[in-house]
């Protein structure tokens, strides 16, 4: 610190407690940065990672029977539903020349085709 | 094991070698905690949230695709992590502080009550930086404390926030500037 700064912090009351402030953080900072950590952390990890394994091996087997249950379930819902779906539209595509072909035959009544043959 | 790279290990690790991950731990452990400290600034609280890291790290290491380095994706790994826990724990303290609500200043007295005046003072600073830094925009925060806590050089802190060298000295400048005028206030506020 210059004497500049020295002699304006012994002048000045709010940068005084500013720069208290500042060192009272910085010195809680370093003390933090300087804590260790637990001497049991990797003893505490293992048994925690182990735990979670097994916690979800069990989740897991509980499970198994359930999802395969619900896969075959699926699967025959999709395997019956799809087929007709596509054998609806399929039925549809077929029909609608047959439609037209209804429709014209209505609205052309046989003696005016006959006319027509006529005249040509 | 001790000579051998943070990629060797990993690749061990991925082949069924668990001593390999107990390696990476012992490497890293200390450098986690300590940016958990930045974050949660409790001990007890930082040993938490460091394990829930190495275990997120234990079972995210086969997805590591190498794309940055061990460290760097540990890293943001243990930021994440450690702001989740704090957003977690302010809910939590918050959800206490409504229920103590009505016992307050016995609460606070009795609390104080066992306490030196040192530990008191320690109590007052932690407050403040907490605070201080709880005011900080989430970037600024991250950086400030990585480069604070960690003492990271700003290219490492770039990596780690996927952010450009000069970005993060913005921010840096900007946390400290923020911090400087939030210390005022608060001694404008309840003076020393």
């Amino acid at each position: 610190m210059t004497e500049e700064m020295r002699s304006h912090l012994s002048s000045c009351a709010a940068c005084h407690h500013t720069w208290q402030y500042v060192r009272k953080i910085e010195s809680l900072i370093k003390s933090e940065r300087e804590e260790a950590i637990s001497p049991f952390f990797m003893t505490r990890l293992e048994a925690a990672i182990e735990s979670n394994y097994q916690q979800e091996s069990r989740f897991y087997n509980v499970l198994k029977p359930k999802i395969a249950a619900l896969i075959v379930v699926a699967g025959m819902l999709i395997g019956g539903i799809l087929p007709l779906a596509f054998q609806e539209s399929y039925e549809r595509k077929v029909e609608s020349p047959n439609e037209e072909f209804l429709f014209f035959e209505l609205t052309v009544e046989p003696n005016e085709l006959n006319l027509l043959n006529e005249l040509s | 094991m001790v000579s051998q790279t943070d990629q060797q290990l990993v690749t061990q690790f991925l082949e069924g070698n668990t001593k390999a991950f107990r390696h990476l731990t012992e490497r890293y452990q200390q450098k986690v905690f300590t940016i958990c400290m930045g974050f949660t600034h409790d001990k007890d609280e930082a040993n938490d949230v460091s394990q829930e890291i190495f275990i997120e790290v234990f079972r995210s290491l086969p997805k590591f695709r190498g794309q940055s380095s061990f460290s760097t994706w540990l890293y943001r790994i243990a930021v994440s992590k450690s702001m989740k826990f704090v957003q977690r724990d302010r809910f939590r303290k918050f959800k206490m502080s409504l229920d103590i609500l009505s016992d307050h200043t016995s609460f606070e007295q009795s609390d104080k009550g066992n306490l030196t005046d040192d530990r008191i003072n320690r109590q007052e600073t932690k407050k403040m930086l907490k605070k201080a830094l709880a005011a900080l925009p989430k970037k600024q925060r991250i950086a400030f404390i990585l480069n604070k806590y960690k003492e990271l050089t700003n290219k490492e802190i770039s990596e780690i926030m996927i952010l450009p060298t000069a970005s993060v000295d913005t921010l840096i400048y900007r946390a400290r500037k923020n911090m400087k005028q939030y210390l005022i206030k608060y001694g404008e506020n309840y003076g020393m």
